[in-house]
């Protein structure tokens, strides 16, 4: 009875906290978890097959690959570099996109105009298709990975955030700090900014999903993450080539990310209903 | 006036167009030297000198940058070091390509996703609601390159249906659409979803019961017509996002398109190709959005008549 | 022997009760409720929301959403036909055709994006099977009917292209297009300004005379009611408190909440010249999770007695009060209470 009550109140954003949470333990804890070195190669256990067994000693559970690199401790270390680039460009771009759209939204004038029209102009082009040119323009390394990624992003914080800047203008509490003189950045600070924080938080959340997948594809196209950096989307590149004959290769990674974003939009939308003030 | 709102939306796409070819021109720029690719190993400074007065690469940039915007509205975007035809040339011939494939994914994107909203939402609180719901979630969720492996691992290399690469028939283009439409489709789908959701507890709707009017009624008429809405708007960013992807799915299909173009233009820093491609691709995405802008004008009276200023 | 037969009621409702679902438990919005309707009569339902006198009229044409409201007693009869446990079918055949509706927010309650003239075409080619001239044609009566100016060009309108005041009549025009027996409006007026209500409640008015149509109309504004009713019901906590001719509840009102709604119409001034503030009744509406053991009101009541609290007053014929004025009362008003600044 308290089991099935308990069951019928868990909501997929929770199981996807879970799945999220392990996954962030793993990465962070990967040297005491990953059962081999990630980038020690064992010729002679090249496209092993997956024993998917965790306790068989010296087999790998989920495969080698073509250099005989355990696949498992590749996915491992791999969601860190993955993890990682992903939450500093989604904070990056987060900032950067907050700022702008509460400027953009307060002070209102050419002001607005001018980042709203820079807005549009960069969200006229593919996304994809800047990630890829920008990449591969200045390089793939860790810092420029997580530039090219907030670039990708900050637009859709600025959109959102004016908008709800734009309707908090005009509220109360805010024409009385107004009026008894505060500074504008006092306003925005301590006014503006707590009451933005749902959608914020939605948004980033949904954002992370989006630019782990960016990453990936970038890897895979070649342009992400350079080896030896074990990365998902690269392991998906070389596994490619093998998917006839060693499907673990590619099915793994692959399988990795679906997870991990799958996760992350549950919990972005489990998010958006708890902050829904319809609700 | 109906044509100045339509100036105005021309104007503003026109800008974008230009900030697009700017960025284009700034990341192809930045690719790399073009010169050491083009010359033969050992070629002398001289040689390299020689090459970049005929290139013109030595001019200061902003003149580089006018040259190439003027150009470009002409339709010139250099020669392709590789191929050694024009640019333009390369990319009008895989256009078409491109165009095909995007328009099936989206078809099928938009017919399946719909479908599966609509069901989602009007038969909610059944068994089937939340088979769709989970269906759309994965759909989001699948990185479509990895969609993309598996379904050539499935259908090609284990039962040998459909062909895992190329063009050319049909069957070729069966994989790479699913593979696109795909995420297409959860988009649509969550998106008619939580639209039809939010329509149906609108006042209007309970005046549509309380006329008598039969459930199929009801929710064609009044429901749908109001929840496709944002759905038209939002077709515009999917024409984007397919063309973004565009670039991964013809990579994994090997599908002659300009997508593949462009990234062949980055491996090989061939930046007469990757400027053209990507102008091309951009332009696009931008006249897209245009026509879904005019459209969602034609099929919501409210904006037609508030942005042409009749009362 | 007179040939004249008693009328039947068109409208008899017995002992409804309504509930409704909530996280924390059910909400008893509509407790036995009784009363008929005749034809071609006007009755106006007063409460204050959370009396039950919306959620009773939606439970006529059935139009609450099945859960999370549930119907769990009594009986509605339409016209001899039995509403409660009709079949869907039925209803989509009443609903618009013998019985119309219209809402409280006009701004709200048209679809945005068909054109007026659909609006109102649709409902007469669902029921009255007219083709697609003939409804046109007629359409552009209807609103002219209402009074909407220019009609013939302005079918062709949508909704925003209207005031509130027109989108109200619009609703209207839809609602009697079928030439229905009963017509029920929810807060027609709330949203409106004076002026507007008053064109509106003279055209309903209008309507009636016109169509033979009887009237239910559901609203907190007094004022509203001394327009247009026959009968006066007034309504508390899902329950009818006091029921009668319209003079009668205005002159010779016996329960003490009525009194109440009475005493808080503001009179620039009484009598005697003088201003007077506004009057409010005190306290609050009670929580309609937990029915009270007596009458609803008697906390809130001056007068009420022992008895109010510990056993709730049945509907009765008041004493001493014009026939058909029934009131639910341990107390008399009369003894108690003087109406100040009374006709």
């Amino acid at each position: 009875m308290i089991a099935t009550s308990f069951l019928k109140r868990i909501q997929g954003g929770h199981v996807g906290l879970l799945v999220l949470a392990i996954v962030a333990l793993l990465a962070i804890f990967a040297p005491l978890v990953a059962p081999d070195n990630p980038v020690r190669s064992d010729l002679r256990g090249r496209l092993a097959e997956p024993t998917l067994s965790l306790t068989a000693v010296g087999t790998a559970p989920l495969g080698r690959d073509q250099l005989g690199r355990d696949i498992l401790s590749r996915m491992i270390y791999g969601s860190r570099a993955t993890l990682l680039v992903a939450l500093c460009a989604v904070v990056v771009g987060g900032v950067v996109g907050v700022t702008i759209g509460v400027v953009s939204g307060f002070a209102g004038g050419i002001l607005d105009r001018i980042l709203m029209r820079i807005t549009d102009i960069q969200l006229a082009f593919p996304l994809m298709l800047l990630a890829l040119l920008m990449v591969a323009a200045m390089g793939a390394n860790f810092f420029n990975l997580i530039v090219v990624l907030a670039l990708t992003s900050w637009t859709r914080y600025a959109r959102i955030v004016r908008g709800e800047v734009l309707q908090l203008r005009e509220r109360e509490f805010v024409l009385s700090a107004v009026a008894a003189g505060a500074s504008a950045w006092r306003i925005c600070v301590k006014h503006i900014l707590p009451n933005i924080m749902a959608p914020i938080i939605v948004v980033a959340t949904l954002e992370l999903g989006r630019v782990i997948v960016m990453e990936s594809a970038l890897s895979f196209l070649g342009v992400g993450m350079q080896p030896p950096t074990p990365s998902w989307g690269r392991m998906l590149a070389e596994g490619r080539s093998y998917v006839s004959r060693a499907w673990w290769l590619a099915a793994f990674p692959g399988l990795g990310i679906m997870l991990v974003v799958l996760s992350i939009n549950l919990i972005g939308d489990w998010l958006r209903d708890v902050f829904d003030p319809k609700k | 006036m109906l044509y100045r709102y339509l100036l105005t939306r021309l104007g503003e796409a026109l800008l974008s167009l230009w900030g697009a070819m700017t960025i284009v021109f700034i990341a192809a720029r930045m690719l790399g030297d073009p010169v050491i690719m083009m010359l033969p190993m050992g070629a002398s400074p001289a040689d390299i000198e020689l090459m970049r007065k005929t290139l013109r690469l030595d001019d200061p940039l902003i003149i580089q940058y006018l040259q190439f915007m003027w150009n470009a509205v002409r339709g010139d975007f250099g020669m392709s070091f590789q191929f050694h035809r024009p640019a333009m040339d390369l990319v009008l011939e895989r256009l078409p390509a491109t165009i095909l494939l995007a328009v099936s994914a989206l078809i099928i994107g938009i017919v399946v996703g719909g479908f599966l909203g609509f069901v989602a939402a009007r038969w909610r609180g059944t068994m089937l609601a939340p088979i769709a719901t989970v269906l759309a979630l994965l759909g989001q969720a699948t990185p479509v390159f990895w969609l993309g492996i598996i379904l050539i691992l499935a259908f090609s290399t284990s039962l040998g249906w459909l062909p895992s690469g190329g063009t050319g028939s049909l069957s070729h283009l069966i994989l790479p659409s699913i593979t696109l439409a795909t995420f297409t489709a959860a988009s649509v789908m969550r998106l008619l979803r939580s639209s039809m959701i939010e329509v149906v507890s609108e006042d209007f709707i309970r005046t549509a019961w309380s006329k008598g009017l039969m459930p199929r009624a009801v929710y064609v008429r009044h429901v749908m017509r109001n929840a496709l809405l944002p759905v038209v708007t939002m077709v515009g960013i999917l024409a984007g996002e397919l063309l973004g992807g565009a670039v991964i799915t013809e990579t994994v299909f090997a599908w002659p398109g300009i997508g593949r173009l462009v990234m062949q233009g980055i491996e090989t820093k061939d930046f007469a190709v990757v400027q053209a491609a990507a102008a091309a691709i951009a332009a696009i995405y931008i006249f897209v959005n245009f026509v879904v802008d005019l459209l969602y004008m034609l099929i919501d009276p409210r904006i037609r008549l508030s942005r042409t200023g009749r009362a | 022997m007179t040939d004249a037969r008693t009328p039947k009621p068109l409208l008899q409702i017995r002992d409804l009760s309504v509930r409704f679902k909530t996280d924390r438990g059910h909400v008893h919005a509509v407790n036995g409720v009784s009363y008929d309707l005749m034809p071609e009569e006007t009755l106006c339902i007063v409460g204050e929301s959370g009396s039950g006198k919306s959620v009773h009229a939606l439970s006529i044409l059935r139009l609450l959403p099945e859960p999370p409201a549930e119907i769990t007693s009594g009986s509605i009869r339409f016209d001899g036909q039995e509403l409660l446990t009709a079949s869907r079918q039925a209803m989509f055949d009443l609903r618009g055709n013998g019985i119309g509706m219209v809402f409280q927010n006009p701004m709200s309650s048209l679809n945005p994006v068909l054109t007026i003239g659909k609006q109102i075409t649709e409902v007469l080619r669902r029921h009255m099977k007219m083709d697609g001239k003939a409804a046109h044609r007629r359409a552009v009566e209807l609103l002219d009917r209402v009074r909407i100016p220019n009609a013939a060009s302005r079918v062709h309108s949508y909704p925003h292209e209207f005031s509130g005041g027109q989108r109200q009549r619009i609703m209207i025009a839809i609602a009697i297009a079928c030439n229905p027996r009963l017509l029920i409006a929810d807060e027609a007026t709330t949203a409106l300004d004076v002026t507007t209500q008053a064109e509106i409640i003279q055209l309903v008015r209008e309507l009636k005379w016109e169509q033979s149509m009887a009237v239910i109309w559901i609203t907190h504004d007094l004022g509203v009611v001394a327009g247009i009713a026959d009968t006066v019901q007034v309504m508390y906590a899902g329950g009818i408190v006091e029921r009668g001719p319209v003079d009668a509840i205005f002159n010779d009102p016996r329960n003490a909440y009525t009194l109440g709604l009475l005493n808080s119409l503001p009179d620039v001034s009484d009598a005697h010249g003088a201003r007077r503030s506004l009057r409010q009744i005190d306290g609050m509406p009670p929580d309609l999770h937990v029915l009270p053991a007596g009458d609803p009101f008697a906390p809130r009541n001056p007068y009420a007695t022992q008895r109010c609290f510990s056993e709730p007053p049945s509907l009765r014929q008041a004493e001493g009060a014009e026939p058909g004025h029934l009131v639910a009362a341990w107390y008399d008003l009369r003894k108690l209470a003087r109406r100040e600044g009374a006709a």
